[in-house]
């Protein structure tokens, strides 16, 4: 061992009884009856937190519940008639002439040796009619089935409401009509 | 007469189960209190918000004791445990802690002396052990508390020896490094 490393060692110990010093505490008396107090209070604490997770599990299967049973339909776009013409979107495309290129070329797609088959639309028929909603009244409902999940809506007055009975009328039993009298024109036949 | 099952035997069983638990769970805790509450107390610099986080460590270890049977890593565990659960307090508090560390650096009496020469003493090496790096923190403390060997701390800390060595010297190189 060189004197460099034996003073780096002495260096090393002197730096590491320092830190023993600084950590150098001892639990108080009483540790080891807090943490038995703790562990004491646990089972309510516990059960606090069982509670937690049921009300959180409940909120998952409610929120879970109400996107499986929500309808739900991807958003139709507007087909946009900037920079084709209506025969563009109205005809198939093997119907629709090929335009050539303002400067009299070949087509650009002419150059490829393959030709890409032209997509074919898929149709698939809804097995069910398709309800239409407007998107707004869409938002409208979705944000009404959240907030009522979500607890920020109350709907407990809504139901409750009692709606106003059809008014029922009283049977007529004594109902006189006069006999209308017409009492003839004087002056107008002879 | 078969299916029959002897309750009282079982609930004997289970009421000896129950006292063994807490039989071993109570060594543990004798053994192992310093431990935690000397890992808290370096992160925390404060006796007792060392001793309430070493505690709670001690609660959660309870609650999974099941899974913590074996000594070595119930400890281990315990001061992952604890070393978190300082930090977290730490940064719910720093305001207050930094109050404390002025408190520190101010407490060296005025008087010239010895006392007053180990406490700034004392303070700058705080400083220093503050400034390292959490990897690097940790294994100087591990290794300066109950004078743990290099394979206690990696055993601790769940890393091969060569890494509490390298990170030790590297502690140690950036600590005299700050102390000068």
């Amino acid at each position: 061992m060189t004197p460099e490393e034996f003073g780096e060692r002495q260096a090393d110990a002197a730096l590491d009884r320092e830190i023993q010093m600084l950590f150098a505490v001892e639990p108080s008396p009483q540790f080891r009856a807090g943490v038995r107090v703790r562990i004491a209070n646990e089972p309510a604490a516990a059960e606090r937190r069982h509670l937690w997770w049921l009300g959180a599990a409940a909120m998952t299967a409610a929120l879970t519940a109400s996107v499986i049973f929500t309808p739900s339909r991807p958003a139709r776009q507007n087909p946009t008639l900037t920079g084709r013409s209506i025969v563009d979107l109205i005809l198939p495309e093997s119907s629709t002439p090929r335009r050539l290129p303002s400067d009299g070329g070949v087509p650009a797609d002419a150059a490829s040796p393959f030709r890409r088959a032209p997509a074919r639309p898929r149709h698939t028929r809804p097995a069910e009619p398709e309800i239409l909603l407007a998107p707004d009244e869409t938002r409208a409902l979705r944000a009404l089935i959240a907030g009522v999940h979500a607890g920020r809506i109350d709907l407990t007055p809504v139901s409750q409401a009692t709606t106003p009975d059809v008014m029922e009328l009283e049977p007529i039993h004594n109902l006189v009509i006069a006999p209308i009298a017409i009492a003839p024109v004087e002056g107008v036949f002879p | 007469m078969h299916g029959h099952v002897d309750v009282d035997r079982l609930a004997g069983t289970f009421v000896d189960e129950k006292a063994v638990r807490e039989r071993e769970f109570e060594i543990r805790l004798a053994e192992s209190s310093t431990l935690a509450v000397r890992v808290a107390y370096a992160v925390l610099h404060h006796r007792q918000d060392a001793e309430d986080v070493a505690q709670e460590a001690f609660a959660r270890a309870y609650r999974r004791f099941g899974q913590l049977r074996d000594r070595e890593r119930f400890r281990a565990w315990l001061v992952r445990m604890t070393w978190r659960l300082a930090i977290d307090r730490r940064r719910s508090e720093r305001r207050r802690l930094a109050r404390e560390g002025a408190h520190l650096s101010s407490a060296a009496p005025a008087s010239a002396g010895e006392e007053a020469e180990a406490n700034e003493r004392a303070a700058r090496l705080w400083r220093a052990i503050e400034a390292l790096p959490e990897k690097l923190r940790v294994v100087i403390v591990l290794a300066n508390i109950q004078e743990h060997d290099l394979a206690d701390v990696a055993r601790l800390l769940d890393v091969p020896t060569g890494t509490v060595k390298s990170r030790l010297f590297l502690a140690r190189q950036r600590l005299k490094e700050l102390l000068q």
